[in-house]
């Protein structure tokens, strides 16, 4: 049986580990995106995620509407990545050019030609918003249009026509690539 | 293909090029010992980067029906602070542990080699949230 995200967090307000666990494992990419998506680097974004879930964790009880969890997630994570940032700012002039893009690292010795490899590329081609939106929405398409904008800092109004334009713009890209086949 | 096959593939592409560290996912399941187990009585009042003239790092102002402190987190990991209540002591915890840091006779405490990462407060029972310095 599939719970439901307002069961599981009912559980795990009640020390239930393996609700919590679950938890976890559904929600724990998208933390992670959000941190990545403001441009913090893996040991950043690694600490914007454990402060995510530890403020969770206490404040499971007093979470007021269980079933929108992901956007609470989403907008958390954010809010601690720009505190970061701002940090970050203040102990070191900053170029924009400069950030670690979430292209650059390890993994990207690993980009293979093949058909994944490509995507990949593709989305890093993409205008940072596109790209921190579309990654949003893959990783949680239950998000509302309303906590995918607040979790972003755009306009709710502008959610719904990014998303389409710039899915538009990445299957244009795959399809020149030969990659999916024009509809 | 279409939008919902496209974000599906995306989304599996994304775990596979930026996946989520495997030390994330244990620490945040150990974060579940944690759940409920706090009041968040102390508020943050005040936040932002270099709060100390000249000096990076983080500056916190927090408060609690009592008083109210205002703390410096440094790199390496080192906290000064003031706090304005009268108390003698306060607890700075992190996910594995935490440290009673004595405070001077005007409100006055110093504490360092904390480890990096999440840090949170407890000052006369009253719990803070979480931050990163």
């Amino acid at each position: 049986m599939v719970l439901s995200v307002t069961e599981l967090v009912r559980l795990a307000a009640d020390a239930d580990q393996a609700a919590w666990r679950e938890l976890v494992r559904r929600y724990r990419t998208l933390v992670w995106a959000v941190a990545r998506e403001h441009r913090l680097d893996a040991s950043d974004a690694a600490d914007v995620s454990q402060a995510t879930w530890l403020t969770l964790a206490e404040q499971l009880p007093r979470l007021r509407e269980p079933e929108r969890l992901a956007g609470w997630l989403a907008t958390t994570a954010r809010r601690e990545s720009l505190r970061i940032l701002t940090v970050r700012r203040r102990e070191e002039p900053l170029d924009w050019a400069d950030l670690p893009s979430t292209v650059d690292g390890p993994e990207a010795a690993l980009l293979a030609s093949d058909r994944d490899g490509a995507l990949w590329r593709a989305l890093h081609g993409l205008p940072e918003r596109c790209r921190a939106l579309l990654r949003l929405v893959a990783h949680s398409p239950e998000l509302t249009y309303a906590q995918a904008a607040r979790a972003l800092g755009i306009r709710a109004g502008s959610v719904g026509p990014i998303r389409t334009r710039c899915l538009a713009v990445l299957r244009r890209r795959l399809e020149c690539d030969g990659l999916v086949e024009a509809r | 293909m279409n939008d919902q096959e496209l974000l599906r593939r995306l989304a599996d592409v994304l775990e596979r090029y930026d996946p989520v560290p495997a030390g994330i996912g244990v620490d945040a399941v150990a974060a579940g010992l944690l759940a409920g187990s706090a009041a968040a009585a102390l508020v943050l009042v005040a936040d932002g980067a270099g709060a100390v003239s000249g000096v990076g790092g983080r500056g916190l102002g927090l408060s609690w029906p009592g008083g109210r402190f205002d703390v410096q987190i440094d790199a390496g990991v080192r906290l000064t602070g003031l706090v304005s209540g009268l108390i003698g002591s306060l607890w700075v915890r992190w996910p594995g542990g935490s440290r009673l840091v004595s405070v001077d006779s005007v409100g006055r405490f110093v504490v360092g080699g904390l480890p990096s990462g999440p840090l949170s407060f407890v000052v006369a029972g009253a719990v803070g949230p979480w931050f990163v310095g």
